[in-house]
């Protein structure tokens, strides 16, 4: 198991450095000087100059990416040129919400999307199959942020059953709860969605196997057969997905962040991006792609749980 | 499948009319698809002849009529300027439409090509593209446009590039597996044996073969390309204000939210119809292709 971590995360090393330089290149390539953007227009040229050589940007462009790389390596992501702290401080503080709220998600997701998708494939063609996957089509077609406002003006604004905005500082673990309802439903739906029309397609595609027969055969209750035989099959591919969709979720955190006013990664970004806050997005970027990296490595790991042929391989 | 030539010279065509046949029995068998396909239709209409539908301009402010809900002189009521909002939906819609059809129609050129060319070439062309392709394929299509766009600056091309950008790995997946699976059959073999340049056999023989799949990818990724316009313009990297995009809509509106729900309902709505549309003609395409590739495998 631990070689084939080790061999996994060898693998993302390439795919890490490539990120980094579509991300350098990204960054050097708007318009404008970075000093000059950072000053304003009121700066006079020696400032410009001394800015220039302070970031490092009078080098050149092999030598930039050079520093930025060591930069990252030693864990250093820059800082934000709007309040000086440094980019790893700003994301550890708000790294917890955002990760609470894609676990939360993600739980959400499977509790809802694999039964649904079993149940809709055991009623094929039925009336609870025809429901749940006009329920999973509108789900997985419905923007984060829209099915995220629709909840605030219902639950929230209307009903008020839960907080309009989270709340922050020291709370007790029932409000913050509270908080995260809303949010996580918003996310989760999105992932019950693919879960459920990836469950649905596995489960029809385990139901019609001979050895679901045969055990029906040799008297198995109906359940059991479907837990311990169908189910237990089936699951392999949804693992797959929720490890594709993780990223997905990644993603669709910043419209739910914006929505519910959390903190977060999400919120993070915007703020810079008001701010044109250019190290910040940068540095976040770099710590998305290592988020992402990390949930592919999670996946395939996972993925060796759940099929031990695959740990062979 | 030993008599090559004479199959060369039908199969293209055959698979195109298999491929429609399949496709007009799905369509007239699958109500969902139909459905599907009439709204989609719709929204290209409305789309088109958005100055015919909404007699008013979208960009008209009437600070006399702030916020009216839906009414006979407003259908869908009016925003926070008084604009009127059937109007912004309606141009709105070309801002969405032209954005995903030309990304996902760049992404589909691109990619199939790199896709077959991988697939067919292999070797280090092989090595280089699939490398490409995975490093792209880890990033969610929203985080890889806000990248692009953040940087870049929000305009139509830009988001355009962002949101190819982001699309192009998905057809290269697409079009590489069927493409090397095609590689080792005879007639493939059988256009080599005659000759034929590599680019003659990919564009002729194997590109025909693998085009439905494609075309499903596609249906289902203009799905996704539109949501992406509609989040980065939510978040505030769509096209400029006050060129009406759903996406800026449902933000603008989400501001408004405790005046009027109307102004986030709406675009909102629009959104849904569209995606949903798309998705059920791609799920259709889908059905329509499953039974053409078991008959193909046998």
């Amino acid at each position: 198991m631990a070689r084939y971590a080790l061999l996994k995360l060898l693998y993302a090393v390439p795919t890490l450095f490539a990120v980094l330089l579509l991300v350098f290149v990204l960054t050097r390539v708007i318009p404008g000087d970075p000093a000059q953007l950072i000053l304003g227009d009121q700066a006079t040229p020696e400032a410009i100059a001394a800015l220039r050589t302070q970031l490092g940007l009078d080098k050149s462009i092999p030598l930039q990416f050079l520093d930025f790389l060591v930069g990252v390596l030693h864990g250093d992501f820059g800082s934000s040129i709007v309040t000086g702290q440094s980019v790893v401080s700003l994301a550890a503080a708000v790294l917890p919400s955002t990760l609470e709220l894609t676990v939360a998600s993600l739980v959400v997701g499977v509790v809802f999307g694999v039964p649904l998708g079993a149940w809709s494939a055991m009623r094929r063609n039925r009336l609870p199959d025809i429901a749940v996957r006009i329920g999973s089509l509108i789900g997985l077609s419905l923007p984060a942020f829209v099915f995220g406002i629709l909840l605030l003006v219902v639950f929230a604004v209307q009903l008020g059953w839960f907080p309009v905005i989270a709340p922050s500082g020291d709370v007790s673990v029932f409000e913050d709860l509270r908080a995260l309802v809303l949010p996580a439903v918003t996310l989760g739906i999105l992932m019950a969605a693919y879960i459920t029309r990836v469950t649905r397609s596995s489960m029809l595609q385990v139901l019609g196997e001979d050895f679901i027969r045969t055990a029906r055969a040799k008297g198995v209750p109906w359940w059991r057969v479907v837990r311990r035989h169908a189910l237990r099959n089936a699951i392999i591919p949804v693992v797959t997905v929720v490890g594709l969709y993780l990223g997905v979720l990644i993603g669709n955190s910043v419209l739910t962040e914006m929505v519910f006013n959390r903190p977060g990664l999400g919120k993070l970004i915007v703020g810079a991006l008001a701010q044109r806050d250019y190290p910040v997005l940068q540095g976040l970027m770099v710590l998305y792609t290592l988020l992402i990296i990390l949930a592919n490595l999670i996946t395939d790991l996972a993925y060796g749980v759940f099929n031990p042929r695959v740990r062979f391989a | 499948m030993s008599a090559a030539p004479e199959t060369l010279a039908i199969r293209p065509p055959a698979v195109w009319l298999r491929f429609a046949r399949a496709l007009w029995r799905t369509a007239t068998a699958n109500a969902a698809m139909m459905t599907g396909i009439a709204l989609f239709l719709a929204v290209v209409i409305v789309a088109i002849g958005a100055p015919v539908f909404a007699e008013v301009d979208p960009l008209d402010q009437d600070l006399l009529a702030r916020l009216v809900p839906p009414s006979p002189g407003h259908w869908l009521g009016t925003d926070a300027f008084g604009r009127d909002i059937w109007a912004r939906i309606a141009y709105g819609a070309r801002i969405s439409l032209v954005i995903g059809l030309v990304a996902v129609g760049i992404a589909m050129v691109i990619g199939s090509a790199l896709g077959i060319l991988s697939g067919y070439m292999g070797g280090w062309v092989d090595q280089a593209i699939s490398q490409a392709t995975n490093i792209l394929l880890a990033f969610p299509s929203l985080i890889l446009g806000l990248m692009v766009v953040a940087f870049l600056g929000p305009s139509v091309p830009n988001l355009i590039a962002a949101i190819s950008l982001a699309t192009i790995p998905q057809f290269i997946r697409v079009s590489r597996a069927p493409t090397i699976a095609l590689r080792e059959r005879d007639f493939i073999q059988a256009c080599r044996a005659l000759g034929f340049s590599p680019l003659r056999i990919m564009v002729r023989h194997i590109l025909p073969n693998i085009w439905p799949e494609i075309l499903v990818m596609g249906s289902l990724w203009l799905a996704t390309a539109i949501r992406v316009e509609a989040s980065l313009a939510f978040i505030g990297l769509g096209v400029k204000p006050p060129t009406p995009t759903w996406g800026g809509m449902i933000r603008e509106g989400f501001e408004q939210i405790l005046n009027s729900v109307y102004l986030a309902l709406f675009p909102s709505l629009a959104i849904l119809v569209v995606v949903l549309a798309l998705n059920m003609i791609g799920d259709g395409l889908r059905d329509a292709l499953d039974p053409r590739l078991k008959e193909s495998k046998r």
